[in-house]
């Protein structure tokens, strides 16, 4: 009931269900009486969408503003991210459309990716395998993937690639029943060899621990010896002095079990001794020099002090002897020196007195110094015997520790030498002990029981998960279809396929990838949608229109916001790619549904009708394209208030008259002139040269893209507040806007400025559709070289965003036989100023039908017997194809290329034949040449076909056709000869005859087995190869021709 | 139901066959009842038990192996992969994805360092290897709402195991609102509760559409819901807002309500009536009430009173010519499911002249003027 209410009942039916807590069912509208329903219940919304966006209702499409993503493949650029953005986030369709090599695979691959990382199932469908395949070999292998490549009906398992071989459902149900199976049983014999290692270690432990016991043990006296050794000195000291007895205590209690170390003691005995006898000799030699000193200290005492005693008497006879002597009877002392009695007598006997006195102190005093200085000698020599005593005893207890330190260090090494023998009977997984103590004994055989226990629980579950798959193999392989994420196939392959095809009951996928979506038919698609939720068409555009009945461009006026429709693009040639590509169908279910709805859906600025061109030196803005045939309907007239600028009005008749350009006087720039057309005419002439246009959101600005590369020389034009339009000059494309900026500043927000874009230019960005322009593959000269060969049409490459890569890259043209044979064979090439024009008449006639008994004779007869019985070969273009490859092999660019050198995804080098056998002719002379057996240059030969998604750094192409006289037709047909040409990445060489592509180019109308179509298209292709070989290329720089031998 | 009194009931002849009819039941008493059921259709969150694969199982025990797999500081998923990989073998890429199902099933997943190790409901799965499955899906529940019916407007509508319904939609019952808490509050009942009234033990939650939720049609925001999605969802993701309205749909059921003997004792089987024909449809019954039947029909456990029997033999009588001094004289009594009148000699004479069916057993009377009326079979003797 809800599905089949409209989309405004829907939303009141769940507001009043918010409201009321339910709903009561006559709250529910009525049903269509008679009438279907706007949904049918089992028919999905989503196919509704789809169903009208097929239809063409695009109008009501809400615009897709997909997220940035952050991706797996960090190489991918700018344009590559935003189309992975958009294909995740689109709630319907997203469509990317690129050219040849301009990654569209890497795309698909990143985008599975991504899904795969959302939980989503992925159905990548392509109508042929290649694609698949390229895509699965990218990412087959990646762990967030589980995919299955369905084969198709015509496709046999072996004929599949290995890696390919082993995505289908029978190899990997066989990869996890025969590999489980064996992996579980090596595994188990592993674990269970590892549980018996383990087990027998248990063993060694009750040793390892007894070892580092005794290596502790060591490490202990070691360490006491050590400690000893830095406080020897002390200690000999201490038992010099007497205070230490533990010397001669321990020697006392070791001398009754160890010689040596009674030895020691009675060596610490006799230092003892030895000691003693030098403090006993010191010590009488001191008493005796005491008592010296004692005895002359007395004398000197006494002597000092008789000396003083006598010193007053002297004092007073030395007056009385003076007065008498000098007859002073006059004095006191004359009569006291009389009354005396000789008193000169008496002073002479005490001056005698005072100087023996005298005499006798110094003696005194110099013994006393002598004694004194033998007391110091004395205490010197003991102090110097004493010492040497000592430091002989420390030097012999020393030589003593270190002889027994050396012993611990020899026990020691002979125990680490167990302690690894044990060791190395541990399991090599067991846990060693990290050193040779008990501690870490105990932790190891710790962590061992520990993974002992962990090693059996492994055992266990390795036991019960063998005996679980030799049981149960099936049902695990019955979970696989419920595991894979991704399923790749062809439309037939998953029809067929019994788990995901038409006759299973497999879940919905969240998203279906359509790869070369241009070359399935609506029916496919459309079977395949109905299982899916989104889908993402990738696909080339249309590049090739033989019939000059180009597009219509859209016509789209700033006053009518909705885009007319475009004419579907023809697509006959995607009908004869498809037709190439072994599809064949019906008209009714012909290819084109993805040009229809990229039609619809894509923005391509190029529609705009607008123009900026110069007429002499003044600015002409074409509002709308007027033909050559319309032009004598133009009327001029010139603005009232501006008479220089002019209008130019387009008066049909029966029409009413409508302006069509704008002519600016010479004075006026690019600046004034757009400003004037928008201010006064509310007209945004806007001409843009890209393919697509982009909405990049900055901080402060919005930017609507519509060039995909910068102008150097921009110039801004303020348009209204905060909207300016940025506008470049180039050669290619002369004026033109590289966008329009937003001012956030000014209040401009997304939604706001889209509106004013669609107002304004009429056109919008349903954020899609994305077309990759950026080549990838191939380098940018070789891509330009294309782009004007082949893709003209479809807008070409952008040869400015590509890397440049260092390195020999172009094309060369070597002509079979040689343009100029008079030319010294010096294998010069050419390139610049027009050349002659080949001969028209016809070509050398080199080519050989082996289908023609008379033609096959001219060949060498080996190679005869081995070549197909039908089909063209040209011997001397082979020859010098061969030659040519012998000559390139050598170049340092072409010998580095391979996986080591960067170079993925396909050969060095491929040789490519437009004929199976001219492939087979080469492939024999290649294995002749002895340079190229031995070069170690990946070489494949094959013709354009094999190389389907494919590439190789350096192409070959034999043209082989050389007839003498007629035109003949190259190949399969046009499409075999553009996929030929679109295979090099870096360089690309061909060979043929100048003469037949000449007369080629001279013929219009069907030929051999083209139509008239696939005929006018080779007759194009051809005729554009010639204007390069007549130097006339608009990129004639990176064509060579070589001239001479070809070699 | 705008009254009772509109309501039509069968007469005693139909009630007399539909009595022969029951005989299989043993049938202890009768009653005839229209029934105003709620047909309340609700998203709802189930939990079914599931049994672990072999793969899940060894994927989940190897997990929970120690070793360098739980050791490791961080493990980036890559060396998850590769850890499991050496003990399963199944290679990487089915690993993901197993593992991948077992987040999605809540059994294991990862923690911040990138480390696997199985939840609760892993561990639990482990023990039992089986573990209780969350999953979606639309059910069907019936509640009596006695209100309508000019009962009690406090008593709430009452869920009932009503099965193979054939009730018509009724418009009328704007009057009784059914409040979603009613339903919710059977949930939350215990199990012999459950068990009881025969609610659905599976159902573990009522699913509603947030008042404050943002819109999620089946086109919005790009999530496109299919029918699948209901019946297999990823247990984790809750249905779009549109597929968990509740909707109710009132119904109308006319009902015989048959007290039978069970094993258990007494039980109450419902059995729908078509009232085009009044045709009883006993191959299987409506719902079966065993001893909570007087919660849901507590008019059941009392007989009515005499004089309400009174009232209908009067009104039985009425239409006959009986005159009312012989109507009143007239003394009612309940032996089991017959109605024993002793009227006057008079009376009897009368309708024995008139062949009544009273004296072939085809009367019977309904008392009462609710929507639920008992049934009795009149049994008439002389005074």
């Amino acid at each position: 009931v809800f599905r089949s209410a409209s989309p405004a009942q829907q939303d009141e039916l769940l507001s009043l269900a918010r409201r009321q807590g339910l709903l009561y069912f006559h709250q529910f509208p009525p049903q269509a009486n008679g009438t279907r329903p706007a949904a049918h219940a089992d028919e999905p919304g989503a196919r509704q969408v789809l169903q009208r966006l097929l239809n063409g209702h695009v109008q009501d499409l809400e615009p897709a503003r997909p997220a940035p993503v952050p991706v797996f493949d960090a190489a991918l650029d700018d344009f590559q991210r935003e189309a992975v953005a958009r294909a995740l986030g689109t709630p319907d369709v997203c469509l990317i459309q690129g050219l040849p090599g301009t990654g569209k695979s890497r795309v698909v691959a990143e985008v599975i990716l991504q899904a795969a990382a959302r939980g989503w199932r992925t159905l990548l469908l392509a109508p042929g395998s290649g694609a698949l395949d390229r895509v699965l070999l990218q990412i087959g292998t990646h762990d967030s993937l589980c995919p299955l490549r369905c084969p198709g009906p015509e496709e046999r398992p072996e004929s599949l690639a290995p890696a390919i071989r082993a995505l289908t459902f029978a190899e990997r149900v066989r990869a996890l029943g025969e590999q489980a199976l064996a992996g579980a049983q090596q595994a188990l014999g592993q674990q269970e060899e590892h549980c018996r290692r383990l087990r027998r270690a248990e063993a060694l432990w009750p040793r390892l621990e007894e070892l580092a016991r005794q290596y502790d043990g060591l490490g202990e006296q070691r360490d006491a010896i050590a400690r000893r050794n830095e406080t020897l000195l002390d200690e000999v000291e201490r038992a010099a002095a007497g205070k230490s007895d533990t010397v001669s205590q321990r020697g006392c209690d070791t001398a009754r079990t160890n010689p040596t170390a009674a030895a020691d003691d009675q060596a610490v005995q006799t230092f003892l001794v030895a000691v003693a006898k030098c403090i006993r000799a010191y010590q009488d030699d001191r008493a005796r020099l005491d008592e010296g000193l004692t005895e002359a200290e007395r004398k000197l005492d006494e002597q000092r002090r008789e000396l003083a005693d006598r010193a007053p008497k002297v004092q007073a006879l030395m007056p009385l002897v003076r007065a008498k002597e000098r007859s002073q009877i006059w004095k006191g002392a004359w009569w006291r020196a009389l009354f005396k009695g000789n008193v000169r007598g008496k002073l002479q006997d005490l001056e005698q007195k005072q100087t023996a006195a005298h005499e006798e102190i110094h003696g005194l005093e110099e013994t006393l110094q002598l004694l004194g200085r033998k007391r110091t000698e004395a205490e010197e020599t003991y102090r110097a015997k004493r010492g040497g005593l000592v430091e002989a005893e420390t030097r012999r207890r020393k030589a003593e520790l270190d002889e027994r330190d050396s012993a611990l260090r020899a026990e020691q090494e002979r125990l680490n030498t167990e302690w690894r023998r044990a060791g190395a009977d541990l399991s090599p997984h067991g846990p060693l002990p990290s050193e040779a103590t008990s501690e870490a004994v105990a932790a190891s055989r710790e962590a061992g029981r520990l993974q002992l226990e962990h090693t059996e629980q492994a055992v266990a579950f390795a036991r019960e998960w063998l005996a679980c798959l030799q049981e149960s193999t099936p049902s695990l392989a019955g979970r696989l279809p419920g595991y894979v994420n991704l399923v790749a196939a062809t439309p037939a392959g998953l029809a067929a396929d019994p788990h995901f095809g038409d006759q299973a009951s497999a879940a919905p996928f969240d998203l279906l990838i359509l790869e070369e979506a241009d070359q399935v038919t609506e029916g496919d698609f459309l079977k395949a949608a109905r299982r899916t939720r989104r889908w993402v068409l990738v696909g080339e555009p249309v590049w090739e229109n033989p019939g000059g009945a180009g597009t219509e461009a859209l016509r789209i006026s700033a006053h009518d916001p909705r885009p007319a429709l475009a004419v579907a693009r023809p697509h006959a040639a995607v009908l004869a790619r498809a037709h190439a590509g072994g599809l064949a169908h019906s008209s009714s279910l012909r290819p084109g549904f993805f040009q229809r709805l990229w039609e619809q859906l894509h923005c391509d600025p190029r529609k705009l009708p607008f123009s900026w061109a110069r007429e002499e030196s003044r600015l002409c803005c074409r509002l709308r394209p007027v033909g050559a045939d319309q032009r004598r309907w133009l009327e001029t007239e010139r603005v009232a208030d501006f008479p220089e600028i002019e209008l130019r009005i387009l008066a049909l008749p029966r029409t009413p008259p409508a302006l069509a350009e704008v002519v600016f006087p010479p004075s006026m720039s690019i600046h004034e002139a757009k400003e004037y057309i928008y201010r006064q005419l509310e007209e945004l002439p806007v001409q843009a040269p890209g393919h697509s246009v982009r909405w990049v959101e900055g901080p402060d600005y919005l930017m609507f893209h519509l060039a995909a590369t910068e102008s150097a020389n921009g110039t801004c034009v303020p348009l209204e507040a905060g909207v300016r339009e940025l506008v470049g000059e180039s050669a290619a494309a002369g004026w033109h806007t590289c966008r329009l900026e937003f001012d956030r500043r000014a209040g401009w927000e997304r939604p706001q400025a889209e509106d004013w874009v669609r107002r304004h230019l009429g056109v919008r960005d349903l954020g899609r559709t994305l077309r990759l322009d950026v080549p990838r593959r191939m380098r940018p000269p070789l891509a330009a070289f294309l782009s004007d060969l082949l893709f003209e049409e479809a807008g070409g490459y952008d040869t400015h965003s590509g890397e440049s890569t260092p390195g020999p890259c172009g094309v060369e043209f070597v002509p079979v036989p040689p343009v100029d044979s008079s030319r010294p064979a010096n294998g010069r090439r050419h390139a610049g100023p027009p050349r002659r024009a080949p001969a028209a008449k016809g070509g050398a006639g080199l080519e050989l039908d082996l289908a023609a008994g008379r033609h096959a004779d001219r060949l060498p007869s080996e190679l005869r017997a081995v070549l197909p019985n039908r089909g063209f070969v040209n011997y001397l273009e082979a020859q010098a194809v061969v030659r040519r490859l012998e000559a390139l092999v050598d170049d340092p660019a072409v010998a580095g290329c391979g996986p080591a050198g960067g170079c993925t995804g396909g050969p060095a080098v491929a040789v490519l034949a437009l004929y199976p056998s001219q492939a087979e002719l080469i492939r024999r002379l290649i294995a002749q040449s002895p340079k190229l057996r031995t070069a170690g240059t990946n070489v494949e030969v094959d013709v354009p076909g094999g190389f389907r998604h494919r590439e190789a750094h350096l192409v070959l192409l034999s043209l082989t056709r050389s007839h003498g006289h007629r035109a003949v037709s190259f190949g399969e047909g046009p499409q075999a000869l553009a996929l030929a040409l679109t295979r090099a990445r870096a360089r690309l060489v061909v060979f043929g005859d100048t003469g037949t592509l000449a007369r080629r180019s001279q013929w219009e109308g069907p030929l051999d087995h083209l139509d008239g179509n696939a005929a006018g298209r080779e007759r194009k292709l051809v005729a554009h190869l010639l204007r390069y070989l007549q130097g006339q290329g608009r990129h004639a720089g990176v064509f060579h021709v070589r001239e001479g031998n070809n070699a | 139901m705008t009254g009772a009194a509109s309501l039509a009931f069968p007469g005693g002849r139909k009630l007399a066959g539909w009595w022969r009819q029951l005989a299989a039941y043993q049938p202890l008493g009768l009653w005839v009842g229209h029934l105003l059921l709620h047909h309340v259709e609700a998203a709802v969150r189930l939990s079914q038990p599931r049994r672990l694969d072999p793969l899940n199982l060894f994927l989940l025990r190897a997990l929970e192996l120690p070793g360098p797999l739980v050791q490791d500081q961080s493990a980036p998923l890559e060396a998850v992969l590769d850890r499991l990989n050496s003990r399963l073998h199944v290679g990487r890429q089915v690993l993901r994805q197993a593992l991948r199902e077992l987040e999605a099933e809540g059994l294991a997943r990862a923690d911040e360092h990138g480390r696997w190790a199985p939840t609760a409901l892993g561990r639990q799965a482990l023990e039992h290897q089986e573990y209780p499955r969350a999953r979606y899906e639309r059910r069907a529940f019936y509640f009596l709402d006695r209100r309508a019916a000019g009962e009690k407007a406090e008593s709430l509508p009452h869920f009932l195991d009503v099965r193979n319904s054939t009730g018509i939609p009724w418009p009328a019952a704007e009057g009784a609102a059914f409040d979603v808490r009613t339903l919710q509050a059977c949930v939350h009942q215990p199990a012999e509760w459950k068990q009881q009234h025969g609610f659905p033990l599976d159902v573990q939650e009522i699913l509603a559409v947030d008042p404050g939720e943002r819109e999620t049609g089946p086109e919005s925001a790009g999530e496109k819901i299919t029918a699948a999605d209901i019946s297999n969802p990823t247990p984790s993701a809750l249905p779009p807002s549109w597929q968990r309205v509740i909707v109710d749909r009132p119904e109308h059921i006319l009902a015989v309500l048959v007290l039978a003997r069970s094993p258990s004792g007494q039980q109450i089987v419902g059995l729908a009536v078509r009232q085009d024909g009044w045709v009883l449809q006993t191959a299987t019954p409506l719902f079966t009430l065993s001893t909570n039947w007087t919660e849901v029909f507590p008019e059941l456990a009392a007989d009515p009173p005499l004089e309400v029997w009174q009232q209908a033999w009067r009104a039985w009588c009425e239409p006959r010519a009986v005159p009312a001094t012989e109507i009143n004289a007239c003394r009612v009594a309940r032996l089991g499911e017959r109605l024993c009148v002793t009227g006057p000699p008079g009376l009897v004479e009368r309708l024995r002249t008139a062949r009544s069916d009273v004296f072939k057993g085809e009367t019977w009377l309904l008392a009462g003027d609710g929507p639920v009326r008992a049934a009795a079979q009149v049994e008439l003797a002389e005074d």
